[in-house]
């Protein structure tokens, strides 16, 4: 798989040294951690056999409430309070739209499938609600703690300068890694992808389980929104269309099974990487980039999923 | 065969999601949100003369239809966005003005394409209304829907998009390709001694894109100004890769960019923010379209050199004051009777094609403080 990733950087970018610019890599960089954020999250429900077709909306839908709250709450209380309370309020809207996904979906026994896609919908209904089609302004200068989340640098103006968001990946990415490599949750949710009946029959509080799975996707869907909503200085209500299908690219590039059971936060983020990777190479390499990069970005998801099911079968 | 299970799966599943994407309203829009297809004037990319000869069509709309009595109106845009908003509030006013039924309004179809649209457009024939403004998403295919309301005896005028090729009674809107022009006025004025510029855009196959590129590059074409390449497309991913496009476009190019042009109304905010990133405020030029919120912020800023911006507001109000007078008076008297007022206001009204050029503002600094207190006094948003 990296080899393959290395391949195709290289077969577009060898001859580019624009693509290797300090500045490219750090746009690189920052984009890829803005889609891994929330396809971490995907990643788990997969691996769990289910799916989240809502992240796209929430990602509006978590941009509208932050700006809508933070702007509302700036006129009775101090600049700071409103903006953690609006974070704070954010993830737990988030969270809550995860904890009925898992319930829906367990409890009631709907499809996955079926439950986010409503979500998609009713969330990217109410993003436009909020404030009646329009975005919500958030203004760099006047919170400009937003804006640093997803438009700062560690390290500025130096030769390692890292994106923040790059960093926020870093962190979710290691939490993320060790709850399914090193701890019970992690087993249980791997488990549950493999074979739910059995692993409910050996006496695992499988709910328990679809609750973190489906909740820990939503609540990096919000914070992807927070992140959005940063990067593009605004709540936007038509953002994040079509997000959650990129977000199962990455994951599935990166060897996911959408049948359940296989998946690593690692190689979400190198399938994450790859696409970015290609969609810059594109840009830069080709005058009318708009004409191929279905193509070639089509291709190379297609040639992803070949080289995993190969490897897969040679096992 | 269990082991390719999970990968035909994963196929199948991702292929239904793609699909699925489709049912977005945004991916299958074929034209811009803010202010769409418009063709240009004949004799250039499209045409807004009728292909087919409406004299008689025409002739029939000229004896007044209902002189007296309630008149209901409803307006039908191509989608849902900010920029229809203004136009919803010109409505308003246009209502009022024109002392329509006050439940005349503005409504849109869930998905931005020819067969949701033609639902609402005949949900919107059965409850009887006196007249339809329509925006249609695609000019042709719309034609027998809108010829088959004429036919029915209500009246049907496009706006901010046309379907040159129906029996529509008027069209209301922008000419693209001379709003393209006026920008590459700008550009020109902006840069005397020639420059060069990359484009930003969200899809080039929708009409007004390529009526407001054309336009432009008609215009700078024999003032040295040229373009990098082909516009950067994408596909109305106004948050992510409008922002990579100009990320890309800085890194590929560096100082040999002046400057940056942004065809669709979400391109401005998203170059304004790269470029700034990029340090480069200042050392480029950044014109564009469409008055959207974080433009109209920027142009308050100055960060914006030039913003050619329609007049959304006027679409509602003029579809509303054209709709009951063709009711009242008739086609032809309509038309009339509004030409001194609108050409009074900078508009062209051609009552030989039927088509209401509402114009475009050119704004800059210069005069962007006067331009944003007229939106802030009309409670606009955006534009």
């Amino acid at each position: 798989m990296v080899l393959v990733l290395l391949g195709i950087v290289m077969f577009f970018s060898s001859a580019r040294e624009n693509f290797y610019s300090q500045r490219n890599m750090s746009n690189v960089f920052l984009q890829v951690a803005l889609l891994a954020v929330f396809a971490i999250g995907e990643t788990v429900v997969i691996i769990t056999g289910g799916i989240d077709l809502s992240l796209g909306s929430l990602i509006a839908f978590a941009g509208m409430i932050l700006a809508g709250i933070v702007t509302h709450l700036d006129l009775r209380m101090f600049t700071l309070g409103a903006v953690v309370l609006a974070v704070i309020l954010t993830l737990l809207a988030s969270l809550s739209v995860g904890a009925l996904h898992a319930a829906l979906i367990h409890k009631l026994r709907l499809p996955a499938f079926v439950v986010t896609l409503v979500s998609l919908l009713v969330l990217r209904s109410q993003s436009l609600v909020i404030n009646h089609h329009q975005q919500i302004v958030i203004s760099a200068t006047k919170y400009p703690l937003f804006d640093w989340l997803a438009n700062g640098k560690f390290f500025k103006d130096t030769a390692f300068a890292v994106p923040v968001p790059v960093v926020i990946l870093l962190i979710v990415a290691v939490l993320v890694h060790l709850t399914l490599t090193r701890t019970r949750m992690g087993r249980y949710l791997y488990s549950i992808g493999s074979n739910e009946q059995a692993t409910e029959l050996s006496g695992v509080n499988v709910f328990r389980v679809k609750l973190f799975a489906y909740g820990l996707s939503a609540l990096l869907g919000g914070l992807a929104g927070i992140l959005w909503a940063g990067y593009g200085g605004q709540g936007d209500p038509q953002t994040g269309s079509s997000y959650e299908l990129d977000a199962v690219a990455a994951a599935v590039v990166g060897g996911a099974s959408l049948s359940g059971g296989q998946g690593s936060v690692l190689g979400t983020v190198v399938g994450a990487f790859l696409l970015h990777a290609i969609f810059s190479s594109i840009n830069l390499t080709l005058t009318e980039p708009g004409l191929w990069r279905g193509t070639v970005v089509g291709g190379v998801l297609m040639l992803a999923v070949l080289t995993t099911a190969l490897q897969q079968r040679r096992r | 065969m269990m082991k390719r299970l999970p990968l035909l799966g994963g196929l199948a599943v991702l292929a239904l999601s793609v699909s699925l994407t489709g049912c977005d309203p945004d991916k299958n829009k074929p034209t811009d949100t803010p202010g769409t297809t418009t063709p240009a004037k004949a004799g250039e990319t499209g045409s807004t003369v009728p292909a087919t000869d409406n004299k008689a069509t025409f002739a029939a709309f000229n004896k007044p239809r209902k002189e007296t009595g309630d008149i209901t109106l409803k307006v039908i845009t191509n989608g849902n966005s900010p920029f229809w908003d203004s136009m919803g509030e010109g409505l308003k006013v246009g209502v009022k003005e024109a002392g329509a039924n006050p439940s005349s309004g503005w409504t849109y179809p869930q998905k931005a394409d020819n067969n949701s649209q033609k639902d609402v457009f005949e949900q919107t024939m059965a409850a009887n209304v006196d007249g339809i403004a329509v925006s249609p998403v695609q000019a042709d295919a719309f034609a027998a829907v809108i010829d088959s309301a004429i036919a029915k005896g209500v009246p049907v005028i496009t706006f901010d998009s046309d379907s040159p090729t129906s029996k529509r009674l008027a069209y209301i809107g922008t000419i693209n390709y001379e709003a393209g022009k006026r920008a590459g006025e700008a550009a020109v004025t902006l840069f005397p001694n020639g420059g060069a510029f990359v484009a930003f855009v969200g899809n080039m196959t929708a009409d007004n894109a390529k009526q407001r590129f054309q336009g432009f590059v008609d215009a700078t074409k024999d003032h040295k100004i040229t373009m990098l390449q082909a516009p950067y497309e994408d596909d109305k991913d106004a948050t992510g890769r409008a922002h990579a496009n100009v990320a890309d476009a800085i890194t590929k190019y560096g100082n040999k960019i002046n400057g940056f042009l942004g065809l669709y109304s979400y391109n401005g905010p998203a170059i304004v923010d790269e470029v700034q990133k990029a340090g480069l405020l200042g050392k480029v030029k950044i014109v564009v379209f469409d008055g959207e919120p974080r433009t109209l912020d920027n142009l308050a800023k100055k960060l914006v050199d030039v913003a050619v911006v329609q007049k959304p507001f006027e679409f509602g109000r003029i579809s509303a004051r054209l709709l009951m007078l063709i009711n009242r008076k008739g086609l032809d008297a309509a038309l009339m009777e509004l030409k001194p007022e609108l050409e009074k206001s900078g508009m062209t009204v051609d009552p030989e094609k039927h088509i209401i050029d509402t114009g475009v503002q050119v704004i800059t600094p210069a005069n962007a403080p006067a331009f944003l207190k007229e939106l802030k006094d009309k409670g606009l948003k955006s534009t």
